[in-house]
């Protein structure tokens, strides 16, 4: 009796341990594919950004990078994703801003200069976190490499030639823009992850009219609205989400704010 | 013949910028009092849904606007900024369609064509990647600028087919989407 006692404790301990091995094998398993789908997301990130420096580099000055990041992490915090974010600086007179898959941000210094206070800033880039996190582009990718499989463009980025593939066709999506409801989609939710942050959600109506100024002949936008819906629109998108509902931070300008992106602007 | 040919065509041209242009312009959309001042007194002087109203500045959720002879504060979802019809979206955007690519002039860098055919930068990245912040220095940051999270739960009104299909329809309708536990003045912390 104590024989088959034991003998079934040993089963038991068997089944379990396989029960264990299995469950073990699954978590890894699914981690795999996690750790993958977040490297390949990230590869896509690292050509698409290095193509995009490519028409334009790096400020150079240590200063505006870093406030950038910190206002750029200020407000990716609340997105609550596992991304590393790179937030950086390019000299360019051109208006604009760009989301690479893979927490990748990149905001010309066009767009910086004119640009009126911090919490403008923080919309901006909240605006490109959030298509981040949305995976708009890394999206628009991933359905170009289904389309182009019959050739087997796309599918690895291990030799150069392939880099150069995948480089112009992150460049083609950049140039072309994504769909109105993703550019609406990331007002949304930039808003709401500015404002959760701490910053003032009436900046983002201010952005948006600055940007209408630059509406018609002038050519340091003309990228930005080929590829965003106009800003009026954008405008009407937001209110009727019930952006003026929203609670305000505060009302006054804080004085330190407005000295360090002051600061921060006069450096560029 | 010819002659006629061209009237017709700077006709054409006429209306449509003329329909271009009406469809941005500032309208109410809907019939509204005049406010003294932001989050002030209603007047008297009642505006009709659908008038053109000229801002003149604008105070947080709130612009100074003219109609007419006179003039007042709205609160800005009170108005239409013309955004548009999809007909006339699509000419904002300027996009012609799946694959093609409008053609920008050349600013330094950045343009359509840098985009597509330029060569990516490596160098450039490796420097991008050196660019972070962990979490001390952004907390001290953020307090250091007086940017103070909100505990609350905030989120705007999703996205709906009617809204998208419709962008200068009836606004400011999602005040249930945003939950407060007490509802605040626009201008209140």
């Amino acid at each position: 009796m104590r024989v088959l006692v034991s003998h079934q404790q040993n089963l038991k301990k068997t089944m379990n341990g396989k029960l264990m091995i299995r469950i073990f094998a699954f978590v890894l398993l699914n981690l795999a594919g996690f750790v993958q789908a977040q490297t390949d997301e990230e590869n896509v990130g690292r050509v698409s950004a290095a193509q995009v420096l490519g028409g334009a580099a790096l400020v150079v000055g240590y200063q505006c990078q870093q406030y950038v990041n910190l206002v750029g992490n200020s407000v990716a915090k609340q997105a609550g994703s596992n991304y590393k974010w790179h937030f950086g600086v390019i000299k360019s007179d051109a208006i604009n801003a760009f989301a690479l898959p893979g927490g990748y941000i990149l905001l010309s210094s066009g767009l910086l200069k004119n640009l009126e206070s911090e919490d403008d800033l923080a919309f901006v880039l909240a605006h490109e976190v959030s298509h981040v996190v949305r995976k708009h582009h890394y999206q628009v990718v991933q359905r170009q490499r289904l389309a182009d499989q019959a050739s087997k463009e796309l599918q690895s980025i291990a030799q150069d030639g392939e880099i150069k593939k995948l480089a112009q066709a992150s460049g083609q999506i950049y140039a072309r823009g994504l769909d109105k409801s993703a550019e609406f989609d990331a007002d949304r939710m930039g808003v709401e992850l500015m404002t959760r942050a701490g910053y003032d959600p009436a900046a983002a109506l201010n952005v948006l009219e600055k940007l209408q100024r630059f509406k018609g002949d002038d050519p340091r936008a003309e990228l930005l609205f080929s590829t965003h819906p106009g800003p009026s629109e954008r405008m009407d998108q937001l209110l009727q989400a019930g952006l003026d509902k929203l609670p305000r931070p505060t009302i006054r300008v804080n004085p330190t704010r407005d000295i360090r992106f002051k600061s921060i602007q006069n450096s560029l | 013949m010819v002659e006629t040919k061209r009237v017709i065509v700077v006709l054409f041209y006429c209306i449509m910028f003329f329909l271009m242009g009406a469809s941005r312009a500032q309208s109410l959309s809907q019939e509204q009092g005049l406010f003294d001042r932001p989050d002030g007194t209603q007047s008297i002087v009642k505006i009709k849904a659908g008038t053109a109203v000229k801002p003149i500045k604008r105070q947080g959720f709130w612009t100074e606007v003219q109609v007419g002879t006179v003039s007042g504060w709205l609160k800005v979802s009170m108005i239409n900024f013309g955004g548009a019809s999809v007909g006339v979206a699509a000419i904002d955007t300027g996009r012609l369609g799946s694959g093609n690519i409008v053609s920008t002039s050349a600013v330094r860098g950045l343009s359509a064509k840098d985009l597509i055919n330029g060569t990516p930068n490596f160098a450039e990245l490796q420097k991008l990647e050196q660019l972070n912040a962990d979490v001390s220095s952004v907390m001290a940051f953020m307090a250091g600028g007086n940017v103070i999270p909100i505990e609350q739960k905030i989120a705007l009104n999703p996205a709906t087919t009617a809204s998208v299909a419709n962008p200068g329809g009836t606004l400011g309708n999602a005040s249930s989407s945003v939950t407060s536990t007490k509802p605040k003045k626009d201008d209140e912390w």
